[in-house]
C-alpha cells in the first residue's frame, strides 16, 4: 500500500515540472500572439510589410525599365491607354500611385488577386486604365503588406490622387466615400465617364465590408515620350 | 528551455516571411498536378504536384498523386477463394499556402476498399468506395492553422479553419447463394456543389461544398446532406451487382448554419476589361484580427491553468 503511494508520488513529482514547462511555453506563445495583435492594431503587420517592401523595390526597378522602353503607337489617349492595358500581364508594374494626404507613393500593380495585392496597390483587371474614359478601380491592403490604404478613411473631398503611367500623369480629386458589403460587386461596373475608386477592407480589422473612396479626373499631362513620333 | 523554443520559433518565422529563399526545406514526390514550389519557406512537405507555399512555415500539401493500391487473394483447396483490395488516389488540383503558418492541404481524395469470398456454391462481396471533394484548387494565403481536404476551398487571411469538400460514400454488399441473392447499397452524400470560402474568418469549420463565411468568427457549416438506400432481393439468382439508388441524391447547395454569399445582384462588370471575369466578392484587402485575439487569450489561459495545476500537484 505504502509502496503504491510512493510510486504515485514519484510520478506526480515527474509530471509537475513537465506540466509547468509546458504551461510557461503556452503562456509565452499566447503573450507573443497578443503582442503581435497589438503591433498590427497600433501600426501594421510587420512581417508582410517587410515582404511588400522588398517586392515594391523589385517592382520599382522593373517599372523603371518598362517606362524607359515605352514608345506609344497610338494618337488618341484612350487608344494608347487601352494598348498599354492589353500589353500588361497580371502582377506587372503599371505605374506609380501617389496620395499625399495618406503619405502613399507606391508602384501600382496590375491585378487585384492575392499575390498582386501582396506586392502593392492593384488595379482591378475587369475595369480600365486612366485615360480610357471609364472606371479605374484600385484596391489596396489596410493592415497587411505595408498597408497602403491603412488610412483611406482620412481622405477628404478635394484631396489629390496622382497616377503616373508611361503615357501620362493623371490627377484626380476625391469627391466622397461609401461603405458597401464585400459582395456588392455592382460597384465594379464602369459608367461611361472617367472615375477613380480606391478600395480597402472595412472595418479595419475585418473583411465584411469595403470602404470606397471616389475621385474624379481633374487634369491629364501626357508624356512627351508617350506621343507617337 | 521554453524561452529558447519561443525565440527560435519567432526567429524562424521572421526570417522565413522576410527573406524569400532563406530556408527552403521541401520533400517532393513527382505527381500529376505540375511542379511544387516552396520558396522562402521552412518545414514544408509537398507530395504530388501543383503545390505552392511561398514564405510559409510548417506546410503539408498533398497534390495530384499517382494511384496507390494494394490487394491480396488466396485460394482454398475446396475450390473457394478470398481476397481484398484497397486503392486511393488524390485528384490533381493545386494547393496554395503562401505566407501561411501551419497549413495542411489535400486535393480531392478518392478511396475504395473491397473484400470478397466465394465457395463453389456461394459468394459474398463488400465494397466501400468514398470520395472527398473534387480536383479543384485549395487556397490558404496569409492564414494560420488551416486544414483543407478536397479541392475548392478558400481561406485567405483566416485563422483556425477546417474545410472539407463534399463527402460521398457508397457502401455496397452483395450476397449470392443457391437459395437467396441479396444486394444492398447505401449511398450517402454530405455537401453541396461548389467550394467553401472562409476568407477573413476565425475558427471556421465547413464540411461539404457550397459554404461561405467571409469575415466571420466561430462559424460551423455543414453542406446539405442527403442519403438514400436501395436493396434488391431475388431468389436463386446469380450474384447481383450493386443496384443504383432508387432515390437520387439531392445534394443541396449552401451551408446549414452560417452566412452565404449573396449571389443575387452579382453580375460581371460590364466594362470590356482585360479579363471580363465575373467577381463574387470585391477584392480582399483585410485581416481578421479577432481570431488572433481569441487564440492569444486561449493560449494565455491554458498556460496559466497548466502552471496552476503543476503547483497544486
Amino acid at each position: 500500500m505504502r509502496a503504491r503511494r510512493d510510486h504515485a508520488t514519484a510520478g506526480a513529482t515527474r509530471v509537475a515540472p513537465a506540466r509547468r514547462r509546458l504551461g510557461i511555453t503556452v503562456t509565452l506563445l499566447g503573450a507573443l500572439v497578443l503582442a503581435w495583435v497589438g503591433t498590427v492594431w497600433f501600426w501594421q503587420e510587420p512581417f508582410t510589410a517587410l515582404y511588400a517592401h522588398v517586392e515594391q523595390h523589385r517592382l520599382a526597378g522593373a517599372y523603371e525599365k518598362r517606362d524607359a522602353a515605352y514608345a506609344a503607337t497610338r494618337t488618341s489617349l484612350a487608344a494608347e491607354a487601352r494598348a498599354y492595358r492589353l500589353a500588361t500581364r497580371a502582377g506587372q508594374p503599371l505605374g506609380w500611385i501617389t496620395i499625399p494626404r495618406i503619405g502613399l507613393h507606391a508602384v501600382l500593380v496590375d491585378g487585384t488577386g492575392e499575390s498582386q495585392l501582396a506586392d502593392g496597390p492593384g488595379l482591378y483587371r475587369g475595369d480600365f486604365l486612366p485615360g480610357e474614359g471609364r472606371l479605374v478601380y484600385v484596391a489596396g491592403h489596410r493592415t497587411t503588406y505595408s498597408a497602403p490604404f491603412a488610412n483611406i478613411q482620412d481622405l477628404r473631398r478635394g484631396d489629390e490622387v496622382v497616377i503616373s503611367l508611361p503615357y501620362g500623369a493623371f490627377r484626380y480629386a476625391i469627391t466622397g466615400h461609401r461603405v458597401v458589403l464585400a459582395t456588392d460587386v455592382a460597384v465594379l461596373r464602369s459608367g461611361d465617364h472617367e472615375e477613380l475608386i480606391l478600395q480597402s477592407c472595412h472595418p479595419k480589422f475585418s473583411a465584411t465590408h469595403r470602404w470606397l473612396a471616389f475621385a474624379r479626373l481633374v487634369s491629364v499631362r501626357r508624356s512627351a515620350r508617350g506621343r507617337p513620333v | 528551455m521554453a524561452r529558447m523554443l519561443v525565440a527560435i520559433a519567432g526567429a524562424v518565422g521572421a526570417l522565413a516571411l522576410a527573406a524569400p529563399a532563406f530556408a527552403d526545406v521541401t520533400a517532393g514526390v513527382p505527381g500529376s498536378g505540375g511542379g511544387n514550389s516552396a520558396t522562402g519557406s521552412a518545414g514544408s512537405v509537398q507530395v504530388g504536384g501543383g503545390n505552392t507555399s511561398g514564405t510559409s512555415i510548417g506546410s503539408a500539401q498533398l497534390g495530384g498523386a499517382p494511384d496507390l493500391s494494394a490487394g491480396t487473394s488466396q485460394s482454398t483447396p475446396a475450390g473457394g477463394s478470398a481476397g481484398g483490395n484497397t486503392a486511393a488516389s488524390v485528384a490533381g488540383g493545386s494547393n496554395s499556402a503562401d505566407h501561411s503558418i501551419g497549413t495542411v492541404q489535400s486535393g480531392g481524395v478518392s478511396s475504395g476498399t473491397s473484400a470478397s469470398a466465394s465457395t463453389s456454391e456461394e459468394s459474398a462481396s463488400v465494397s466501400a468506395p468514398a470520395t472527398v471533394g473534387s480536383g479543384d484548387d485549395n487556397t490558404a494565403g496569409t492564414s494560420v492553422g488551416t486544414v483543407q481536404v478536397g479541392g475548392g476551398n478558400t481561406s485567405s487571411g483566416s485563422a483556425g479553419t477546417v474545410q472539407s469538400g463534399p463527402v460521398t460514400a457508397t457502401p455496397t454488399v452483395n450476397l449470392a447463394g443457391p437459395i437467396l441473392a441479396l444486394s444492398d447499397s447505401l449511398p450517402v452524400t454530405v455537401g453541396g456543389t461548389g467550394g467553401n470560402d472562409a476568407s477573413g474568418s476565425a475558427g471556421t469549420v465547413q464540411i461539404g461544398g457550397g459554404n461561405g463565411s467571409s469575415g466571420s468568427a466561430g462559424t460551423v457549416q455543414v453542406g446539405g446532406s442527403s442519403g438514400s438506400t436501395a436493396a434488391g432481393t431475388s431468389p436463386a439468382a446469380p450474384a447481383v451487382p450493386a443496384v443504383p439508388a432508387t432515390t437520387p441524391s439531392t445534394g443541396s447547395t449552401g451551408g446549414v448554419l452560417g452566412a452565404q454569399h449573396t449571389a443575387g445582384a452579382q453580375t460581371a462588370p460590364k466594362g470590356s476589361g482585360v479579363l471580363g471575369a465575373a467577381a463574387r466578392v470585391l477584392p480582399y484587402t483585410g485581416l481578421a484580427l479577432l481570431g488572433f485575439v481569441v487564440l492569444g487569450l486561449a493560449l494565455l489561459l491554458s498556460g496559466g491553468a497548466l502552471i496552476g495545476r503543476a503547483r497544486t500537484t
